[in-house]
């Protein structure tokens, strides 16, 4: 079965590939019982997620100097990969340039501040990504 | 320039917040305590304040382009070059652009030039906050009634 229109963009957007065999890749599932199981979009989440997290984890690699493989998104930005502040903006300019947003690293810092979020939720990478990506699809739905 | 109160900038040539550029022009002075030591026989200005010189150019673009409503701060110097020697007495042009305008940081570029050559140039990274204390927004106030800053820039 051809790939959807959805699909394929989220492909194009993430730069990545479709699994060989297409949709078909993908363990007993076609696209439309995938899309019908609401699986599709988990689908096509993990697959914007995981390329997110290359791009990101690639952009802490360069920038603090830290080994690739060290980083998972289970890490901690600040407590497991010891980046600090000022190393944090380098990467917030990296991904703001990468993704074509604007993080918005003050309000999360009062959120924190405020005792009303927790570090982990913005700093933990898997949890970074997902916010990222939150900002790509607000920014692409009000294009 | 005032090297003792780090008043390095002199006025405001040109402000245009629809590009977010600024220029502006400093005279480095005839005598210094700086240049008795930097250096006996050969003054020259320090790096430090050539960098500095950039980073209060970038400083007034970004507090005119925040509207006067908070205070960068100098956070990060990359690929700063010192491309030759500034004299006492050498008037410098400086001018700096955006960037990036990040959540709390912003990037700029800027370059110091004399007679149209590039001296040095440097891409600084700058926190920004609320100006922490009143007496710093007054202070800043009166630098740029100094400097000529361009207030018919501003948005109402």
């Amino acid at each position: 079965m051809p790939a959807s229109i959805e699909l394929k963009a989220a492909l194009r957007y993430t730069g990545t590939r479709l699994p060989a065999g297409g949709t078909k890749g993908i363990p007993g599932h076609d696209a439309r019982t995938l899309r019908r199981s609401g699986l599709y979009l988990q689908y096509i989440k993990g697959l914007v997620m995981s390329s997110t997290f290359d791009q990101v984890a690639t952009i802490i690699a360069e920038t603090c100097d830290i080994p690739r493989d060290t980083i998972t998104p289970e890490s901690h930005a600040i407590d497991d990969l010891g980046i600090d502040s000022l190393d944090f903006l380098d990467i917030a300019f990296a991904i703001d340039k990468a993704f074509g947003i604007k993080l918005p690293l003050e309000k999360w810092t009062q959120e924190v501040n405020d005792g009303k979020a927790t570090t982990e939720q913005y700093f933990v990478l898997k949890n970074l990504c997902a916010r990222i990506d939150e900002l790509v699809a607000a920014k692409t739905a009000s294009a | 320039m005032q090297l003792e109160y780090f008043q390095l900038i002199d006025r405001i040539l040109d402000l245009k917040m629809d590009e977010k550029t600024i220029t502006v022009e400093a005279q480095v002075p005839q005598h210094s305590t700086i240049f008795e030591g930097h250096f006996p026989g050969h003054p020259i200005m320090p790096g430090v304040l050539l960098i500095e010189s950039m980073a209060q150019t970038s400083g007034w673009l970004l507090i005119a382009l925040m509207n006067f409503e908070r205070m960068p701060f100098l956070a990060a110097v990359k690929e700063a070059k010192m491309r030759g020697f500034v004299t006492p007495g050498e008037v410098l042009t400086i001018e700096a652009g955006i960037v990036h305008e990040g959540s709390g940081y912003a990037i700029t570029e800027a370059k110091v030039r004399v007679d149209g050559k590039l001296r040095c140039n440097a891409t600084l990274t700058f926190s920004h906050v609320p100006f922490p204390h009143p007496d710093l927004r007054e202070h800043m106030d009166a630098m740029a009634k100094r400097i000529g800053f361009p207030q018919q820039a501003l948005l109402p």
